[in-house]
């Protein structure tokens, strides 16, 4: 009995050193105010922790979120009529545009106040936009305004960042020289990796996102806790200039990743608005109302590798394309409300004089359920032109995705699809997130997926991506051809925005026209709203605002 | 024993710098970066990151950067998960939530396990044996995330006992430790139960029950000791899991913990993280062998350490 004493007690000492240890760091963090629903704060949930809430570093849809939700840029979303948004002027409180459209001129208001009280200042913006482009900051997004001058030779490491073509002549005035005139500019100043900063804050100390006393921020909300992998909280910023038009006292995220616990805190009330749910459940609550969908510019699609048999051949490929029923994919596998892509360009694409690129553009091969059999038979004819009538002498083929329910269901559609219409065998391999980037940007693929959402509303942001100077990039289909990379240039540099769709156009024209790619559905964003709560509202390019939310 | 637990230390020691090289090299060995995104970014980006995190370096130069740093207290910081941020602070904030919910699964599963499986040898072949050997059978064959949805659906959705999520009360504990410590439970109890039919077939025990001793005492007091020592030794490693978080439990329940950066870390090729995570894990196995070795000797005297193979 002694000795089982003995163990006994060592057991007790294991058990109680380990609580008293967990004691020490633990405790802190549970309870953290305001998490609870009600009162007049939000509670909501878009994703798991996020990888950083830098500005500059970031690059995700949820990181953008929070940013912009703290942070303000020259200009800011805002709710259209019809419950989507658009960029009206935030921090700027107006600007002039030069004759040759190629400079332009931001006053910053003179009430526009850090968190900590400070004026925000034009060079503020200056900063912010530098460190942006600076190769040590190595940002994702560092190529995102190559539009400014000398923006691309920074990048590329051969200039200065103080090159860059922005300037502060004054406290309160923001200069730009841009390249060429770019017709989306202004808009596209309301992004997140374009809010000002403060350079003593943020030089020299990596780590200042992560303590509410340095995230200084200028937006309708500061941080005031972050606890990760737990929830970010974010209260009222009081020295915000538009503070009396934020309906609601702060928003809790809780940071969470895992479907069926989202939803069922949903469920259960105690969040208010979700943007996730699991797949298996999509379709009925978007039948019983639960669900609700809204535009997204982007567009799901497979890339062919060009450079290899067989998709050297454009028949093969526009087989390969034609024989996909959209529809079926849409309906019966992705069940999230999704429209058929006749192009890649998505609707909802701005054409920079209020109306819409796609509508202008149209389809290059028919959607139509009824046409699907036209489809399937051209297809056949296409396959037989390029020597393999019935799939007869046809190599295997490896339709490469990454490792992810939702991409093996498509998939699994796909080879279906392929195999029955054109009698080819398809064979699918699937790859972790990482290693698939890598292989598909080396080339090593026949025919592997591909999505988009845009980062500004410009069919530029879908097109630019395939010229021959980005086959190293995001050209996944290494496809080359001189016209397109004429018709990109030249957008680039037109200054008469008719003329420019028209270049676009013709751009899409050609790269639809080769079947390079062959796109499956443009995206939808989803969320789930408690009833009661008003004032949400949604920019196509992704992102969800809380700001007019009231309970 | 206390030179023997010296040289156990020293052994260990060097068994986590081994780890610890292993690991880095096959995190390195294993295709993509950590840094490739859709955005397809250029070459001088790559650079620019590479060097900032010395990534740029030779591999041996790499690994010795890293154990020098380690060695100072410095594991670098996420590249990844969590951009910026100290890996050992991500460490020393999450690895105190998993621990208690790891204790408390432990409690639970030693507990029940313990008493269940002495119980089910005592009935062997009766009705209550058949009923326990279909539980744990079942727990042992059932996936962690299978009882964490279950358990979330019944008594989170359906009944809202329980919260679903988070680490607030002691209410919020129930489930996942309940969820984390079911399979171990099983586990412990079909141990517990073959390894006690083994000892009271035994001389020593016919003895005692030929002396007139109650059968509560013969099992608790004579038999349980000799039938621990397979428990004992599963016990260790397990010890070591329970507490550094369970990945679906935490990531079923939203616990804050370390198990998803376990599982994470590897898909983000966030290395330094990699190497926190398995060093930590590495040293809490490697010491809960020792640990184990000298619970060896109080449960069994007989037992010498140090002699024969550990």
């Amino acid at each position: 009995m002694k000795n089982a004493k003995k163990l006994l007690s060592l057991g007790l000492m294991i058990t109680l050193s380990a609580s008293l240890f967990a004691g020490c760091g633990g405790d802190s963090k549970s309870g953290g105010s305001g998490s609870k629903s009600g009162g007049n704060t939000l509670t909501v949930t878009i994703a798991s922790e996020p990888e950083t809430i830098d500005p500059t570093l970031n690059s995700s849809m949820d990181g953008a979120t929070y940013i912009l939700h703290t942070f303000e840029g020259l200009m800011k979303y805002e709710p259209t009529s019809d419950g989507g948004a658009e960029a009206k002027e935030g921090m700027a409180e107006s600007y002039e545009v030069s004759e040759d459209q190629k400079t332009y001129t931001f006053h910053i208001r003179e009430d526009a106040k850090w968190s900590d009280g400070q004026p925000v200042t034009a060079n503020d913006f200056v900063y912010s936009w530098r460190r942006l482009v600076n190769p040590k900051t190595a940002a994702d997004y560092a190529t995102y305004i190559n539009c400014v001058e000398n923006a691309e030779d920074i990048v590329a490491g051969n200039k200065d960042p103080e090159e860059l073509g922005v300037e502060a002549p004054d406290e309160k005035t923001f200069v730009v020289h841009l390249v060429a005139p770019t017709a989306y500019f202004v808009s596209f100043t309301a992004g997140a990796q374009l809010v000002p900063l403060r350079e003593d804050i943020v030089e020299g100390n990596e780590k200042w996102t992560f303590d509410p006393k340095t995230y200084v921020c200028n937006g309708p909300y500061k941080m005031s806790e972050w606890n990760h992998d737990e929830s970010l909280v974010m209260v009222k910023n009081d020295n915000y200039y538009d503070i009396d038009s934020v309906k609601n006292d702060g928003i809790t995220w809780k940071l969470m990743a895992d479907d069926n616990t989202i939803l069922a805190g949903f469920q259960g009330k105690e969040l208010d608005m979700i943007t996730q749910v699991p797949v298996d459940e999509t379709a009925s609550l978007l039948e019983d109302g639960t669900l609700i969908t809204v535009p997204q510019l982007g567009t799901y699609c497979i890339v062919f590798n060009v450079e290899k048999e067989p998709f050297n051949d454009p028949k093969v490929r526009e087989a390969f394309s034609l024989a996909i029923d959209r529809n079926y994919i849409c309906e019966k596998v992705v069940m999230t409300g999704v429209e058929p892509a006749g192009a890649w360009v998505p609707t909802g694409i701005d054409n920079g004089a209020g109306g819409d690129f796609r509508k202008d553009g149209g389809n290059y091969y028919s959607i139509d359920k009824a046409d699907y059999e036209a489809n399937c038979k051209k297809a056949k004819e296409l396959l037989a032109e390029a020597g393999y009538p019935d799939g007869k002498g046809f190599p295997v083929i490896e339709y490469l995705y990454n490792t992810m329910d939702s991409h093996q269901k498509i998939y699994e559609a796909l080879e279906n699809m392929w195999s029955s219409v054109l009698g080819v065998t398809v064979t699918g391999q699937n790859q972790d997130w990482n290693v698939f980037l890598s292989t598909r940007e080396t080339g090593d693929f026949q025919i592997a997926r591909h999505g988009w959402v845009a980062d500004f509303n410009d069919a530029l942001n879908f097109l630019d991506m395939y010229t021959t100077a980005n086959i190293d990039g995001n050209n996944y289909p290494r496809w080359s051809n001189a016209d397109y990379d004429k018709a990109i240039s030249d957008s680039i540099k037109e200054p008469d925005p008719a003329k420019r769709q028209e270049y676009l156009h013709k751009a899409e024209d050609l790269l639809m026209g080769d079947s390079t790619i062959a796109p499956l559905y443009f995206y939808m964003d989803k969320y789930c709203l408690q009833d009661g709560i008003e004032g949400l509202y949604h920019t196509p390019l992704g992102y969800f605002f809380l700001k007019y939310c009231t309970k | 024993m206390a030179k023997y637990v010296i040289k156990r230390l020293v052994v260990a020691v060097f068994t986590i710098l081994v780890i610890a090289s292993l690991t880095f090299l096959l995190m390195n060995a294993v295709p993509g970066s950590p840094f490739l995104t859709e955005h397809g970014v250029s070459d001088e980006t790559m650079e620019a990151l590479e060097a900032k995190y010395g990534m740029d370096k030779p591999l041996p130069v790499q690994l010795k950067n890293y154990l020098v740093g380690f060695v100072q207290g410095d594991m670098g910081v996420s590249i990844k998960l969590q951009k910026n941020r100290s890996v050992s602070e991500i460490i020393f904030d999450k690895f105190p939530v998993s621990v208690k919910v790891g204790v408390w699964a432990l409690i639970w599963a030693v507990t029940v396990g313990i008493v269940l499986g002495c119980l089910a040898a005592h009935y062997r072949g009766r009705l209550l044996d058949s009923i326990l050997r279909i539980v744990a059978t079942v727990g042992v064959a059932i996936p962690g995330f299978v009882v964490a949805s279950l358990l979330l659906i019944v008594f989170g959705v359906k009944l809202k006992l329980l919260p679903t999520s988070g680490l607030d009360g002691w209410q919020s504990y129930l489930m996942p430790a309940f969820a984390l410590g079911f399979y171990p439970m099983c586990y412990i109890a079909r141990l517990t139960r073959s390894s006690m039919l083994d000892v009271i077939h035994q001389d020593y025990i016919r003895t005692a029950k030929a002396k007139g001793l109650n059968t509560k005492k013969i099992i608790f007091k004579h038999a349980l000791r000799n039938s621990l020592i397979p428990v004992v030794t599963y016990l260790g490693p397990l010890i070591a899991y329970l507490v550094t978080g369970g990945f679906v439990v935490e990531t079923v329940f939203a616990i804050p913990g370390l198990g998803r950066y376990f599982v994470q870390s590897i898909t983000a090729r966030d290395y330094p993280i990699i190497m926190g995570t398995t060093i930590l894990l590495a040293t809490l196995l490697v010491i809960m062998m020792v640990v184990v070795d000298i619970v060896y000797k109080i449960v069994d005297p007989r037992i010498q350490l140090g002699k024969g193979g550990d």
